[in-house]
């Protein structure tokens, strides 16, 4: 299958943030969330794939394209939205359609049409009276009667009322079963990557700490609940991903976990209470601290 | 470096587009400058002066201001660098709409003046002086556009403006009372002294000096931030 991004050894230095050695590729037609949180090195990551910022060294390739040289040829396929981006507020979202589409030869008119309907917004009323949740579809509106092969969403839903947050996922998820395109986009709302994500990857520090199907996650983690007296350092050789102790009640949580890790956890002198599965959530947290005890 | 002439002329007319009232705002203020000029009393005269002096200084900064610096506060540059343009065309957009702006202000109040001077009861001997004030103020807006167009900072264009605002007074003041210019204020002849030649060229020389600058430096970036 043909990847659509594929960053390799991508390494950006800033005065107190680094990316190191970012590697990442997406296949034609999947759809990746990045997580991670704030300060991760989501959109510095996402501002390379752009070309709105250029790597210290690596290779940044997207639908075929060398960035940034090639950046404006990426970017005739691929629709780019991000949190902190806004439209001019004094002019209607008609214009913004006008504008646009000055760009993009290929803009689907009756399309847009049809988004217009469906995210109920006022082609004639200035920006600056829609709320956010309108501007968020707005600028979704614009960017998808492009008919992009690749949609690049950097924290789309950061700063939505809950409600605002759940229409506004299930619109994505709907345009999205309905379109054969790649998207990665960014959060550092597990829920949300959840509900629409085939893969994750989790970026911390920089540096990506997991790439892989968002299946293979959950089926790989679980957390252990057990019983009885153990000792932190007897427990590490299951090498587990954490291990916390509530009094005589341990949690730990296993990032590979394979059956016959039970019957070694008995062998420590401890009970098994129940194997849990685990949220996406809790698997990003566990991800994270084991990153930084290995660390420190 | 490959600029696509389209897309340039399409980000000048979204400049245009956004700030058409702010230009035709200061073509009014510029007309009652004028009117303000022509009327044959000492008063309005100077007050004529005054309205088409901060018409020219205040179109040229508003320019950048609203073009380049609010582009930026008001985060709508990322929707621009979402489309297919590159930093080179953007840059040279910026450049060709600001100065678009402040040159149609600037060249309707210019060419107005001197039919003004030259069919009125204003001395004619009065143009090179107005002339040399008004190349001052093209050369002053060339300076805060490049400083605006490479730094992108609200800070140093501002500090820019105001230092060259500053300098206003002096220009006008050495100038004033220098007799290359002075000896004609009350004469129908026009001197083109040298003095003014060279001071003129002078002024354009720089203002297309750092405008060049402004431009090589910036549309070799290959990318925007």
């Amino acid at each position: 299958m043909q990847n659509v991004i594929q960053l390799a050894n991508i390494n950006k230095h800033y005065g107190h943030f680094a990316l190191d050695n970012i590697n990442l590729t997406l296949p034609a037609g999947e759809i990746m969330g990045l997580v991670g949180v704030n300060g991760a090195g989501k959109s510095t990551t996402i501002r390379i794939l752009m070309g709105l910022i250029e790597a210290d060294s690596g290779s940044v390739e997207v639908l075929g394209h060398q960035l940034p040289d090639a950046q404006v040829a990426a970017k005739r396929q691929v629709g780019f939205a991000s949190e902190d981006m806004r439209l001019y507020k004094h002019q209607d979202l008609k214009w913004h359609m006008d504008f646009v589409r000055g760009f993009y030869p290929e803009w689907d008119a009756d399309y847009a049409r049809m988004l217009l309907q469906k995210f109920r917004l006022n082609p004639t009323q200035a920006i600056k009276g829609f709320s956010h949740g309108q501007r968020v579809k707005a600028s979704l509106l614009l960017l998808l009667a492009r008919r992009p092969r690749l949609l690049i969403l950097d924290e789309p839903t950061t700063g939505l009322d809950p409600v605002a947050r759940s229409e506004m996922l299930e619109e994505l998820a709907d345009i999205l079963r309905d379109e054969n395109r790649s998207v990665l986009f960014s959060s550092h709302n597990t829920h949300d990557v959840e509900q629409l994500s085939d893969s994750i990857t989790f970026l911390h520090d920089g540096h990506i700490l997991a790439s892989q199907g968002i299946e293979c996650f959950l089926d790989k983690w679980r957390n252990v609940r057990c019983t009885g007296q153990a000792t932190a350092e007897a427990l590490a050789e299951l090498q587990p991903a954490h291990v916390r102790q509530n009094g005589s009640v341990w949690h730990i949580k296993m990032d590979n976990f394979q059956p016959s890790v039970l019957e070694a956890i008995k062998a420590q002198g401890l009970e098994v209470v129940d194997v849990m599965r685990m949220s996406l959530e809790e698997i990003f947290i566990a991800t994270v601290k084991k990153d930084a005890r290995y660390e420190h | 470096m490959n600029i696509n002439v389209n897309t340039v002329k399409q980000l000048v007319i979204k400049d245009w587009q956004l700030h058409r009232k702010m230009i035709a705002g200061y073509v009014a203020a510029g007309i009652l400058g004028l009117a303000l000029l022509g009327y044959p009393h000492l008063w309005t005269f100077y007050m004529g002066c005054i309205i088409l002096l901060t018409v020219m200084i205040a179109a040229g900064f508003h320019a950048i201001t609203a073009t380049i610096i609010a582009e930026k506060k008001d985060q709508t540059t990322a929707f621009i660098l979402s489309l297919p343009v590159q930093p080179a065309e953007y840059v040279l957009a910026k450049a060709v709409a600001n100065m678009g702006i402040f040159f149609a202000a600037w060249a309707f109040i210019v060419i107005s003046m001197i039919f003004l001077v030259m069919t009125t009861h204003i001395p004619n001997g009065n143009l090179p002086f107005f002339l040399l004030i008004c190349l001052f103020l093209v050369m002053s807006y060339c300076i805060v556009l490049s400083i605006a167009l490479i730094t992108e900072s609200e800070g140093w264009s501002i500090f820019a403006m105001v230092l060259l605002n500053l300098l206003l007074n002096p220009v006008i003041m050495l100038a004033a009372n220098n007799p290359v210019y002075y000896s004609h204020f009350k004469t129908d002849t026009i001197v083109w002294h040298s003095l003014f030649l060279t001071s003129a060229t002078l002024m354009l020389a720089m203002a297309l000096a750092v405008i060049t600058f402004a431009l090589i430096r910036q549309t070799r970036r290959r990318t925007f931030i």
